[in-house]
């Protein structure tokens, strides 16, 4: 018998998802022939979760890296998170996925068939789909992290909240630490920025990047805000400035946490 | 800045970043794990620009070694959440890290 083939996209059903036979093509193939599909190419989709729309160059390179982690096997879901999808200078590509096991070396398999294809620094995190759950519910951080993203499906991150004060405290550990000990400008503000974040997930406040970052800009002047970002020395007095912060906002979490405040 | 003050800040990191990683292994089923690694490296990274200011003599190696161990217990005696774990592996922990710094 003679082969013919056509090509089709798939159409949206309103019980199943259909291929049309072409008009021109309903002499060859009628009601009743026996046909076999095959894939020939997977639908490249971005789902924007919280997020702007990306320029061209990035979604081309988001489809991409979803194209090349598709194939792999034992990968759920794949999100880009972080810097990548704000900035326009970018030192790496945060990708998470969800995984149907934790591999041991599976995170550097990944970021190294990454790394070789892009020419890019990427950064790995896997999470089973429970351990996922459990963090967004229980981390500050985490939460906020997944407060927007782009992923390959669209994935219901709709949890609710768990005040684990065990976690907090954990959490607390290396901002209290800076009120005693000098580390290079930057930590400081990566962990202003963490204590904001925790104290937003316990009074059950957004944890929008634009707002938290708004609340920095509220605590640090302009000129002291610009330096620790780039992690500049700074002088005993701004020092001060910043631990002062430091300390008031671990003195609200714990306040928040004795009181039970659970939003 | 004077060896003695170097020693008192060089244990005052070190037992910081020790605790961050002995709580990172005694809590490993604690969800953030690897990012209190991260801050215990952060730590002892700044620990190591002050091994470089001056040179040890074994005096020296076994004040930092006894200082340590004391403030290193008093911090993991104030974190009651860390697992009880914690001063079984301090030693081996401490070791390790004096090993790395090349002060054991």
């Amino acid at each position: 018998m003679q082969e013919i083939i056509f090509e089709k996209k798939v159409s949206k059903g309103s019980r199943f998802n259909q291929i049309y036979v072409p008009k021109s093509m309903e002499n060859v193939i009628g009601v009743g022939d026996l046909v076999k599909v095959v894939l020939l190419k997977k639908q490249e989709e971005i789902y924007y979760k919280s997020q702007a729309r990306l320029s061209e160059f990035k979604e081309y390179l988001a489809k991409k890296v979803f194209s090349i982690l598709q194939k792999v096997g034992g990968i759920k879901a794949i999100f880009i998170v972080g810097s990548f999808l704000y900035e326009t200078t970018y030192n790496d590509i945060d990708v998470s996925l969800i995984v149907d096991k934790e591999k041991e070396n599976f995170e550097n398999e990944i970021e190294n068939l990454l790394t070789k294809k892009f020419n890019q620094r990427f950064h790995i995190l896997l999470f089973s789909e429970q351990k996922l759950k459990t963090l967004i519910e229980k981390d500050p951080l985490t939460r906020a992290m997944f407060d927007s993203y782009i992923s390959d499906k669209k994935f219901d991150f709709n949890h609710g909240r768990i005040i684990d004060k065990k976690h907090i405290n954990f959490l607390l550990m290396m901002p209290e630490d800076l009120l005693e000990i000098d580390l290079s400008s930057k930590i400081f503000y990566d962990n202003i920025r963490r204590l904001i974040t925790i104290e937003q997930f316990l009074k059950n406040e957004k944890l929008d990047r634009n707002i938290i970052l708004n609340k920095i800009k509220n605590l640090i002047e302009g000129d002291l805000l610009d330096k620790i970002k780039d992690n500049q020395e700074i002088n005993k007095e701004e020092l001060d400035i910043l631990r002062k912060i430091i300390k008031e906002k671990i003195y609200n979490i714990n306040e928040m946490m004795n009181n039970g405040q659970k939003g | 800045m004077g060896k003695r003050d170097d020693i008192d800040e060089l244990t005052n990191l070190m037992s910081r970043a020790l605790r961050h990683r002995i709580g990172s292994i005694v809590n490993k089923d604690e969800i953030y794990a690897a990012k209190y690694a991260k801050d215990a490296e952060v730590i002892m990274g700044e620990a190591e620009k002050i091994i470089k200011r001056q040179n040890w003599n074994r005096d020296d190696k076994e004040k930092i070694k006894g200082r340590l161990r004391k403030k290193l217990e008093k911090e993991l005696e104030e974190k009651d959440f860390l697992g009880n774990k914690k001063f079984e592996i301090m030693d081996e922990e401490m070791k390790k890290a004096l090993d790395v710094l090349g002060v054991s």
